[in-house]
């Protein structure tokens, strides 16, 4: 009875991390062809008015947060895999893909957030303006929130599984 | 020192010939001036406009430094008919707040428009620095325009030829383009604020038209704008129930591309 609750969890556990896999390949090959194709135009709004300088501020802020919380949580699932001795192990193929699927989508995140930085950085000091409704903005602030949002649902799946093997 | 009898002769030949194609040219020379001169003094009286012998130096000047072709461009077209067109002009011109002042006079013209029956649009130039104005491409050809005339002052008026155009203007050596039918009133020529990417400006009449940056739909409707990186942008510009409107053009770093399209009904 027992075992097979335990294979029955188990098969559900590998049609999640397949979904899991899948979901991330169909979002990374999407975000790729965007990136690729995408528009990097800007409607030009001249940075001259307070509403406008505060808006800027804001949008960047939201943008440095997430990316700090990715690399937070980078950081603390490494150091909870790898200092501490809680019980989850990282072992077979359905924690070790959790696992690289949170490394990849919260690395992502952090790559969405240092390239639209930098653009958006330079195209207001080159170009003395921003735009926030730019398909460009709207790419990178999806990108960045999907990836990491990922990377939250992949490092959970990744404790679960790892609890799972151990 | 024996010069040799053949180089003689040569040298008298060539000296006489020199003597004789200037003898022949001159007389033709003087010719065009007074033909030119004659029909703007006439052009002058049928537009009702009052026309000063310096201008008019300056004016038959122009059309020697701008290269006129006169045995085809000037005689092909009918003396009336060059008068007539040389009047509205001169008319459009006077309309100006400026008036019939020399420099603006002799800048804003090319003697190439004789051979087309256009009307001129005196339009005033919205821009935010003094401009010059480079050069016009139409279905006519290029025309190039000294940069010697000196600049048009922001609000300046300015006469161009009621045809469809691009116009290239100098800004703080910044080229900004203007594509489309002058009308009179304003033209808007926005320099661009960058120095790395270039600037698209798309006005259209009606407004809330779709537009299209290299085939890819722009998520903003006319009147818009856009920075973009430097290259060969193609615009289309469509809205139901009207025309397409398409232009092309290579924009470099720093440059500017206004473009105001009239969507025609279907």
């Amino acid at each position: 009875m027992l075992q097979t609750k335990t294979r029955r969890r188990s098969v559900w556990m590998n049609i999640a991390v397949v979904i899991l896999f899948t979901t991330f390949a169909i979002m990374a090959w999407r975000v790729a062809q965007d990136f690729l194709t995408l528009e990097r135009g800007m409607v030009i709004n001249r940075l001259d008015t307070e509403a406008s300088r505060l808006a800027i501020t804001m949008f960047f802020a939201k943008m440095t947060t997430l990316g700090q919380l990715a690399v937070a949580l980078l950081g603390g699932i490494w150091a909870f895999l790898t200092l501490t001795d809680p019980g989850v192990k990282v072992r077979g193929w359905p924690a070790l893909t959790c696992f690289g699927l949170a490394n990849a989508s919260l690395a992502l995140s952090l790559i969405a957030y240092a390239y639209g930085y930098d653009f958006l950085v330079s195209r207001m000091f080159y170009h003395r303006t921003f735009d926030i409704d730019a398909p460009l903005v709207a790419f990178v602030q999806t990108s960045q929130q999907n990836f990491f949002l990922y990377g939250v649902v992949a490092s959970a799946f990744t404790i679960f599984t790892g609890r799972y093997a151990s | 020192m024996k010069i040799p009898l053949s180089s003689l002769l040569m040298l008298v030949f060539a000296t006489c010939s020199d003597n004789l194609v200037a003898q022949t040219l001159l007389p033709e020379i003087s010719n065009e001036r007074s033909m030119i001169g004659e029909d703007v003094k006439q052009a002058a009286i049928e537009a009702k406009v009052k026309i000063d012998p310096a201008l008019l130096n300056a004016f038959v000047n122009a059309a020697k430094s701008q290269t006129l072709d006169f045995n085809g461009v000037y005689k092909s077209v009918p003396r009336d008919i060059r008068i007539t067109r040389l009047a509205r002009y001169l008319s459009a011109r006077d309309s100006t707040t400026e008036g019939l002042t020399q420099l603006s006079t002799v800048r804003d013209f090319q003697w190439g428009y004789l051979a087309r029956d256009l009307g001129y649009a005196p339009v005033r130039l919205e821009t935010v620095k003094e401009a010059k104005l480079l050069r016009i491409e139409s279905a006519d050809g290029p025309y190039e325009f000294s940069s010697d005339y000196g600049n048009i002052r922001p609000g300046g008026p300015i006469v161009l030829p009621e045809m469809y155009m691009t116009a290239t203007f100098s800004i703080d050596d910044k080229k900004a383009y203007w594509t489309g039918r002058p009308k009179v009133g304003t033209l808007q020529v926005v320099p661009a604020s960058t120095s790395r990417g270039c600037e698209i400006f798309v006005i259209s009449n009606p407004s809330e038209a779709t537009v299209l940056f290299n085939g890819k739909e722009w998520y903003a409707r006319t009147n818009t704008s856009s920075v973009r990186d430097p290259g060969t942008w193609e615009v289309i510009v469509r809205r139901n129930g009207y025309k397409e409107w398409r232009s092309q053009r290579s924009l470099g770093p720093g440059e500017s591309w206004t473009i105001e399209a009239m969507l025609s009904k279907q």
